[in-house]
């Protein structure tokens, strides 16, 4: 048994954080060197290296879930208790027009390699973000859990299409083949 | 694919038991071995040649020979190997590190040697074709690692060289961290860690540079490492005693040899021949010619060439300007790379606070120059660009070996590629993305597409593509045992770990009927069924013995990593539990760890026999309770666990 296991009653508390969807980003990449300098197996004597890797691993995946806004809106209703239905579908239609019009604008912005167009998208995302994690505090701060969840839901969606718009611009910028290189 | 665990041995007091590590840069074109000696690290050094003994140097050339030309039929390591590329390219294999964990249909580029496919695995590599034999890549790495290991053993105390940290690069998927492994074991070399190069190359920079005029804490760094056959790009941050990769990108396949090439083929157009008109042994000669001019440039603003091949003769003149555009398409990618890292960190250039060039091909002013314009910013070199890695990773070694930790830096990297699995239709479900920060453990749960379905196959590939064909085959494992239930209920988790080394391990379970699902795992990759017979029997000792104390370390990992999976579930998830459940959990966890700390160390096959049985008799009673424990957790998370992933079938 390890005994340089950290110990905490959840990852707030492990980055000495206080229980909210509102993040001192800078303290928690403090926190986040603290912690791996205390538990990184490079800084650590002993043969059990596994388990060692094991501690780093759990540290990595806490500041992972705290760091992106819909793993850490999910993560504080677990903590309270509340439960994400994800059988239950986005049944906002005016959310998911919105939505759909971004994906049909950059899928229009791939096929043409339109990267100032993909850009631009993705600060439109960046403010529907923005909107839901603000209606998330909100609702939590009130327990309104239905509306919590509510939103919690959508920014699992718009993270996701957020990343899928680095992914089109990684892709507009990809070399078309190796011809050049290889003679 | 199993967790390979690494012994950290301990520092005696006493001078004459000092103990060392070496740090080794493994390079496509040149090798070397460095080591830290009253805090100075320095690379070591080594005649050139055996007849030559007032010639020292510290690069050693990553060739070997295996002709039997004059007698020989040993292999020859470095410049006397070297020698005989001029005549007998064929049996002189440089740039091995190009086929490290290669298969035939990755190696596009040209090279003079005859390549022999494994008859049942097309995803293994290759062996060279040679006078002395098959030889697989990772037998030419060994050579050139047990030459290193030699010079460092005559210039260190016997017995005193506890292992070492050698470099790859940081863009290496699995296959070819393998491979490197490999010829590691091959040479009998322990290896501490895997280090990625531009990481190391930071190392030393960093440690080296503490007087910083600045107030800032924390500063920036990009590492444009390009060398004799690879590119990497690595963001770093660094922060006091904290070295923080941000972000990492590169080609594995590009690189001063393709200079080189591109140099061959404007030298072909200029004398009026196409590089199809040659042989492969005629292009490889070209190409060794236009490596020496391009050399020459370095220096020259223009220099003489000339050619004399396939009955044509021609002159000419290249000059510098001439250099730019025929590299272009190499300056060209690096830069392409240099962005896409950028993105990834969500770092603008403006936030960077130096450039640093790592690599023999970084000397030379067109690539000074393009960097430097591309950046709007002079780009830093003043640690020897060839050595720079080495010195970083025996740096690294002294720490790794050290009693005491507690002063050491702190290298949090990440891993470069994108883990996956397949789903229907051949595409790719990220499951740990690029630049993840490691060490880096992810859970996924399956389920079963049909009543009473037994098995599974779960494949794993890296990469960036959406599809399985243009991605690495990392393996497939194979569940059986899935006892027969309706379709849907079966819970099967699959967990996957990286390690320090940015290698993968993989294990799973089937979480809801208590027995154990057999896994079986196809590695894709790497050595074939032929190379890897020739390996063992190459000097593998003691096989049954190994063999018990490695199945019985393999038990402890497991054991350990249970127990320790168990206390976060109690302290997250005990309120699931009576407390005599509780109280009967941590017994039997007791148990088992008592039965894990008996010493394994030198002892009898009997003994360990013993202690692997204990074991899993303590296993055994832990398992009836660990399971209902997490059979309730399941049922607590299995919609959250399930969220997002797709439920889709993984046939027999």
């Amino acid at each position: 048994m390890s005994d340089n296991a950290p110990t905490f009653a959840n990852f707030f508390a492990l980055f000495e954080l206080p229980i909210a969807f509102e993040i001192d980003t800078t303290k928690l990449s403090e926190r986040l060197r603290q912690l791996q300098s205390q538990f990184h197996p490079d800084k650590l004597s002993g043969n059990e290296s596994a388990s060692l890797q094991q501690n780093s691993a759990v540290i990595n995946h806490a500041y992972d879930i705290l760091i992106n806004p819909d793993s850490r809106a999910n993560y504080l209703l677990e903590l309270s208790g509340q439960e994400l239905n994800v059988d239950h579908s986005i049944a906002d239609l005016d959310f998911l027009d919105d939505a759909m019009e971004m994906r049909m604008a950059l899928d229009d912005a791939e096929s043409e390699s339109d990267l100032p167009a993909i850009t631009k998208l993705k600060t439109t995302v960046d403010q529907r973000i923005e909107t839901q994690s603000q209606r998330f505090t909100e609702a939590y701060a009130q327990q309104d859990w239905s509306v919590a969840m509510d939103a919690t839901q959508k920014l699992k969606f718009l993270v996701k299409l957020r990343k899928d718009m680095d992914i089109a611009i990684d892709n507009s910028q990809q070399e078309a083949d190796d011809d050049d290189l290889y003679l | 694919m199993s967790l390979l665990q690494i012994a950290e041995p301990n520092q005696s007091a006493n001078p004459h038991e000092h103990k060392y590590a070496l740090g080794i840069d493994l390079g496509t074109t040149r090798s070397m071995v460095a080591v830290v000696r009253s805090g100075k690290a320095a690379l070591l050094e080594t005649s050139l040649s055996s007849n030559d003994q007032t010639a020292k140097d510290t690069l050693l050339p990553s060739v070997v020979y295996y002709g039997n030309t004059e007698g020989v039929d040993t292999p020859i390591v470095g410049s006397d190997a070297l020698n005989y590329f001029e005549t007998d390219p064929a049996n002189t294999i440089i740039s091995a590190k190009r086929f490290m964990g290669r298969s035939v249909k990755d190696i596009k580029f040209s090279h003079p040697y005859q390549l022999k496919s494994s008859d049942t695995n097309v995803d293994a590599m290759p062996s060279f074709v040679t006078a002395q034999g098959d030889i697989s890549p990772v037998a030419v790495s060994a050579e050139i690692l047990k030459t290193l290991q030699k010079r460092a053993q005559s210039a260190l105390p016997d017995g005193s060289i506890q292992g070492a940290v050698i470099t790859v690069p940081a863009y290496f998927d699995e296959a070819q961290r393998q491979a490197t492994k490999d010829a590691a074991k091959l040479a009998g070399l322990e290896v501490l860690r895997l280090l990625n190069e531009p990481t190391a190359a930071a190392v030393a920079y960093g440690l080296d540079s503490k007087n910083d005029n600045s107030n800032k804490q924390e500063h920036i760094y990009l590492i444009y490492d390009l060398g004799g056959g690879t590119f990497d790009v690595s963001l770093l941050k660094m922060t006091e005693g904290v070295f923080e990769v941000l972000a990492t990108g590169g080609n594995s396949a590009l690189g001063g040899d393709d200079m080189d090439r591109q140099i061959m083929g404007w030298l072909l157009t200029q004398a009026g021949l196409s590089p199809k008109d040659l042989t492969a042994q005629q292009r490889t000669h070209i190409a060794r010619q236009a490596e020496a001019y391009k050399q020459a440039l370095t220096h020259e603003d223009s220099v003489e060439v000339a050619l004399d091949i396939a009955n044509t003769q021609w002159q000419g003149r290249l000059t510098s300007e001439d250099l730019v555009q025929i590299v272009e398409p190499i300056t060209r990618r690096t830069l392409a790379t240099c962005e896409q890292v950028m993105r990834d960190a969500n770092i603008d250039m403006s936030q960077l606070d130096e450039i640093i060039m790592v690599g023999g091909s970084t000397r030379m002013p067109v690539i000074q120059k393009a960097v430097a314009e591309f950046f709007d910013k002079a780009p830093l070199s003043h640690l020897n660009p060839d050595e720079v890695v080495a010195l970083g990773a025996a740096q690294v070694a002294e720490q790794l070996i050290k009693k005491d930790k507690s002063n050491n830096v702190l290298l949090l990297d990440v891993t470069p590629l994108s883990l996956g699995l397949e789903t229907m239709g051949g595409l790719v479900e990220v499951v740990i993305p690029r630049n993840t920060p490691i060490p880096v453990a992810k859970k996924q749960t399956f389920t079963t597409y049909q009543d009473g379905q037994t098995g599974m196959v779960i494949h794993v590939v890296q990469g960036e593509r959406d599809t399985v064909e243009n991605c690495r085959s990392l393996g497939r494992f194979e569940l059986y045992g899935i006892p027969p239930m309706k379709a849907g209920l079966a819970r099967i988790e699959v967990t996957f770990d990286i390690d320090a080394n940015g290698q993968l391990s993989v294990s799973a379970f089937e979480a809801t009927s208590g027995v154990k699902s057999d896994i079986k795992i196809t590695p894709s990759y790497g050595l074939s069924d032929e190379q890897q017979e020739q390996l063992l029997r190459a000097g593998f000792e003691n096989a049954a013995q190994d063999k018990l104390a490695r199945s019985l370390i393999e038990a402890k990992v497991e054991a350990e990593r249970e127990i320790l999976a168990l206390q976060s579930a109690l302290q997250e998830f005990g309120s699931l539990l009576t407390e005599e459940e509780i109280s009967n959990l941590q017994q039997a966890m007791q148990s088992l760890d008592e039965a894990l700390k008996q010493d394994t160390v030198a002892k009898q096959e009997a003994e360990l026999q013993a202690i692997k049985a204990n074991v899993e008799q303590q296993q055994a009673k832990l398992k009836p309770l660990s399971d209902t424990f997490a059979a309730r957790i399941m049922d607590q998370s299995v919609q959250q666990s399930l969220a997002g992933t797709s439920t889709e079938t993984w046939s027999d």
